[in-house]
């Protein structure tokens, strides 16, 4: 090669970051810069797939999610880059603009991943049109091995729950989406990392998230944010929701398939 | 008269998870409730007092602005802290009720008991910007 790095060399390099994204570690400045003016000696999507990593480990979030958010672009078709930039949200706890995104990448880019996460985002904010479509779509993307047959049953447990959260609660689906928004605000803010998100009927419906990363104390102040933010929006007054976060349960019902 | 306190019911909260058992932990995350509950009863000051549905009539006089009116506190804060109670009942509704759907741990019952801590905490500081 006569200019530039070598590819394999680029790839070491976005798994590297990768590996210290989700570790959540950073590098020093001086090395930071050597990297930075090796890579940017070459302008190749692996190289700039680097470069994207190494700002997000170097607190340069917002620039290393435009290169990404490429993969949004109608001209652009590239599933691996979509499910980097995936990765970044999620280890970033983007959780506002996962949402956004997450019907236009399983359109895009039609897969078991991206229907799950369309799924699981429209559970989350109570779309239930969505819900079944996305579910449907990723059902008829699994085989037998992959647990079709588990994730026919999810479908009809994850309505029925998000029914029950509408029956009990008598709320609008602009109610729950404006609770959903407030509880995944808090989540971004306290960079929670999320397990089970469970509706019910429970309690005059119930909305709970199962928080992996962060103990009791930091949860019971989570919570109290919660209600502060819940009690200032008016869309939510006179409603008889509830939200709250919780370590994680370890559940036996409601969950017969998980996605991998 | 009887001598028992919110804390005390939050020191036996304690106990329960100390117990290291599933049912200590469900006991721990009910007894943390209840704590935060009698908290809040015997600290209004014009607190009706209601002959049934003690739970939701003491979380629905906090949450509505023109029943805790005459509360010598800032009804934001009542809100905030009678939706606390909310998420609470529904979380030993979930612990005391729900034994086949969930195994409770000592992670779960030790949210309840900080909880409990932070909720007294909160009615601590309104307590004394009350009197000062």
């Amino acid at each position: 090669m006569a200019a530039g790095i070598p590819i394999e060399k680029a790839q070491q390099y976005v798994k590297d970051f990768r590996a210290l994204l989700d570790a959540n570690e950073t590098l020093d400045a001086f090395t930071e810069k050597k990297l930075r003016v090796e890579l940017s000696s070459a302008n190749t999507t692996t190289t700039n797939l680097a470069l994207s990593y190494l700002d997000v480990i170097t607190n340069k979030e917002e620039s290393g999610l435009k290169f990404l958010r490429l993969c949004l672009d109608p001209s652009v078709n590239d599933f691996g880059l979509a499910t980097h930039y995936h990765h970044v949200l999620l280890a970033t706890k983007r959780y506002s603009e996962m949402r956004r995104v997450a019907y236009v990448l399983a359109e895009k880019y039609p897969s078991k991943m991206f229907s799950y996460l369309a799924y699981s985002w429209a559970y989350r904010y109570g779309e239930r049109p969505e819900l079944e479509r996305f579910i449907d779509e990723h059902i008829k993307l699994l085989s037998d091995d992959e647990g079709r047959e588990d994730a026919m049953k999810h479908k009809d447990e994850l309505l029925s729950e998000m029914d029950a959260i509408y029956d009990s609660s008598k709320c609008s689906q602009v109610q729950l989406h404006a609770l959903a928004s407030i509880i995944w605000s808090v989540l971004s803010d306290f960079n929670a990392s999320t397990g089970y998100v469970q509706l019910s009927g429970r309690s005059g419906g119930a909305y709970v998230v199962d928080v992996k990363n962060l103990d009791s104390k930091t949860i019971a102040k989570m919570n109290f944010e919660l209600a502060d933010r819940i009690c200032d929006e008016s869309q939510l007054e006179g409603s008889s929701l509830v939200a709250r976060f919780s370590s994680p349960r370890q559940l036996h019902a409601g969950v017969s398939y998980v996605a991998n | 008269m009887s001598q028992i306190s919110s804390h005390n019911i939050l020191t036996t909260a304690k106990h329960c998870a100390a117990e290291g058992t599933e049912a200590g932990a469900r006991s721990a995350t009910s007894r943390a409730y209840y704590s935060m509950l009698h908290e809040a009863i015997s600290s209004l000051e014009h607190l009706p007092n209601f002959s049934h549905e003690h739970h939701k009539n003491t979380v629905g006089y906090m949450t509505n602005s023109a029943e805790c009116k005459n509360e010598p506190f800032p009804v934001r804060s009542l809100k905030a802290l009678g939706f606390v109670l909310k998420q609470w009942r529904d979380a030993r509704n979930e612990a005391d009720y729900d034994l086949a759907g969930v195994t409770w741990t000592k992670d779960n019952a030790q949210d309840g008991i900080e909880a409990a801590e932070e909720f007294f905490q909160r009615w601590s500081e309104l307590k004394t910007s009350k009197a000062s």
